[in-house]
């Protein structure tokens, strides 16, 4: 073989001799079908193993059902919710001791804690007790201590206890949590406390503040973490603060579900009040709000929701207990401002559609997104519960004096609200 | 499938099982397994028709998937088929050249690795171009370059030691 012609011949006389046998049609036939069914038996396999699979993922990585919360059976007219980590008997006792002297409730029976623990952000004690008072009505108390009186616990605020089937968070939010009874916390304390407790089965809780941009979350799933406690700037009130609780399976990977969102409550000796109030008519200037009629409400009082200013108080009709609210971007809407942090003076008046930020200092700096912060004038100083009226939309202007601003309140949507009415103190 | 898609694989069975059949024998060297391997390669065509009909160029795809199953088979032995010694053969003294010759070409072929047989039968057999052939094998026709230089540098070498030993059988015959 020395060319490939002569391989080609080669290989052509060796491939004549073979010659198909009888019967392959039906043998090819067969084995085609074979290979069918094999085929067929694969992908059914293979599909069930994918099932299997993403069965398993859904279940072991958490994309599962959206998890719920099962409420605690009560405990007779008290919340039955377990303790927060370790309960400290010695606190319970001398919380205890407090509770029954003060006022004239006292003495308390069948006295149970939630809390009782020294907490590291808060720089003292907080207890958290439920029990009969006197009279056997069930009550709830919050203890923190005193830090102008070697952290001795005191009485923040006694109410009656809360609804044991519907209650899914209890808190309490003030600026006099850190000192004596009734006084704003000073120096390195003068700052807004939360302290909220949720029911066994959250696996975490956030607290934020529209009064300042900050905000925060437990780590999940510890045995802390039905608790939260966070210093906020004095400027946030209750009213201003959402607490908000989340349930994460137990599963890797798998995301918390948020399962309420509520508002701080308050209550402190000392802190305004708030009245709850609800809209009954709008215009695109004013609303019309319904309020309890146990309560008083004056002109001059300002109406919040949890993002910010509503408007003041411009009139009241006591006789129907309504309030009419004149909203911040009303034309008629003017008071004094400050920027949050680096606290630039200015005044503030509605445009009808916006608010202007006036009289600023023209060498004062307000960046965009910066927060404006109205006073309250049923709080006991210009910085404590000031509320958030708005956000400069823009940058000022070096040397200008005005800067526009975008209300924070959501205006159009409103349904409730609250008015900030003075201590009874 | 139809009884329309029958008739048109069946047609196209026996259209081509003779030359597939062919093609084979020289791939494997040995009849019977020629046989299964056309079977196999027509069975898994037959599977996948109606999918072909709306390819082009059937042939192509049959004749690649029988160059793959030859060469699949020759990489991995079903247990069953494992061999149980080294057979010897002597070599078969014909008095009849042209089956003598048939016969050298046969061993000649059944010594080359399993692509490199694949590559000689496409090229100078079935008479496939460079391109068609690395398309058959699946690789790049640099390798078929080197594939069937290599091919046919060892059938040279077998071809003219076969052709030594004959005239010594003959000259000491």
């Amino acid at each position: 073989m020395h060319d490939t012609t002569e391989l080609r011949d080669g290989l052509v006389d060796l491939a004549e001799s073979v010659t198909p046998a009888e019967g392959y049609e039906d043998r090819i036939m067969r084995q085609a079908n074979r290979l069918r069914s094999r085929r067929r038996l694969a992908t059914g396999t293979a599909a069930a193993v994918c099932l299997a699979v993403l069965v398993t993922m859904f279940r072991v990585v958490g994309l599962g059902s959206t998890p719920h919360l099962v409420a605690a059976p009560p405990d007779g007219p008290f919340l039955g919710w377990s303790p927060v980590g370790d309960v400290n008997a010695d606190l319970v006792s001398e919380a205890s001791e407090v509770w029954d002297q003060a006022g004239s409730t006292g003495p308390h029976t069948a006295v149970r804690a939630f809390v009782a623990t020294h907490h590291p952000r808060l720089g003292s004690a907080v207890v958290v007790l439920q029990g009969y008072d006197k009279l056997g009505v069930a009550r709830l108390a919050f203890f923190t201590g005193d830090s102008g009186a070697a952290d001795a616990l005191r009485m923040r605020v006694d109410r009656p206890a809360p609804d044991p089937v519907k209650t899914q968070v209890i808190s309490l939010v003030g600026p006099r949590l850190t000192g004596a009874v009734g006084e704003v916390g000073q120096g390195s304390n003068a700052s807004t406390i939360a302290i909220a407790v949720a029911m066994p089965g959250v696996t975490a809780l956030r607290v934020s503040s529209t009064a300042v941009d900050d905000e925060m979350t437990q780590d999940p799933g510890g045995p802390t973490s039905r608790l939260v406690v966070k210093r906020f700037p004095i400027a946030a009130t209750a009213q201003t603060t959402t607490i908000t609780g989340f349930v994460k399976p137990d599963r890797p990977f798998a995301s918390a579900a948020k399962v309420f969102e509520v508002t701080g409550e308050d209550g402190v000796d000392g802190d305004a009040r708030a009245v709850s109030a609800e809209v009954v008519s709008r215009t695109s200037h004013q609303i019309v709000v319904s309020y309890p009629a146990d309560q008083e409400v004056l002109p001059g009082q300002l109406a919040v929701e949890a993002e910010g200013l509503v408007g003041r108080v411009k009139a009241v009709d006591a006789t129907r207990s309504e309030a009419t609210v004149e909203l911040v971007t009303s034309t008629g809407f003017a008071g004094q401002v400050y920027t949050n942090i680096s606290d630039v003076p200015g005044s503030v008046r509605g445009t009808g559609e916006k608010l202007v930020m006036e009289n600023i200092s023209a060498d004062g700096e307000v960046y965009q997104t910066n927060r404006v912060l109205m006073p309250d004038p049923s709080q006991q100083s210009d910085q404590v519960g000031a509320v958030t009226i708005g956000r400069a939309s823009v940058d000022k202007a070096a040397g200008a004096t005005t800067v526009e601003l975008t209300p924070t309140a959501d205006l159009a949507h409103l349904t409730s609200l609250f008015i900030m009415t003075p201590s009874a103190d | 499938m139809n009884g329309r898609e029958d008739e048109e694989v069946t047609a196209f069975v026996r259209a081509r099982y003779g030359s597939l059949l062919r093609t084979a024998f020289l791939l494997c060297g040995d009849r019977g397994k020629a046989e299964d391997l056309v079977q196999t390669t027509l069975a898994k065509t037959v599977v996948v028709w109606s999918r072909l009909q709306r390819s082009e160029g059937i042939d192509h795809y049959v004749q690649r998937v029988l160059v793959n199953t030859f060469v699949t088979s020759t990489r991995r032995r079903s247990w069953w088929e494992k061999p149980l010694g080294r057979l010897v053969e002597s070599q078969a003294r014909d008095e009849y050249m042209g089956v003598e010759q048939r016969d050298v070409l046969r061993r000649a072929l059944n010594a080359l690795p399993a692509r490199q047989r694949a590559a000689v039968v496409l090229r100078f057999y079935e008479d496939l171009s460079e391109q068609d052939t690395a398309s058959a094998l699946g690789c790049s026709v640099g390798t078929v370059k080197s594939l069937s230089s290599r091919g046919l540098q060892t059938l040279r070498k077998q071809w003219v030691e076969a052709g030594t030993v004959a005239d010594q059988e003959v000259r000491y015959a």
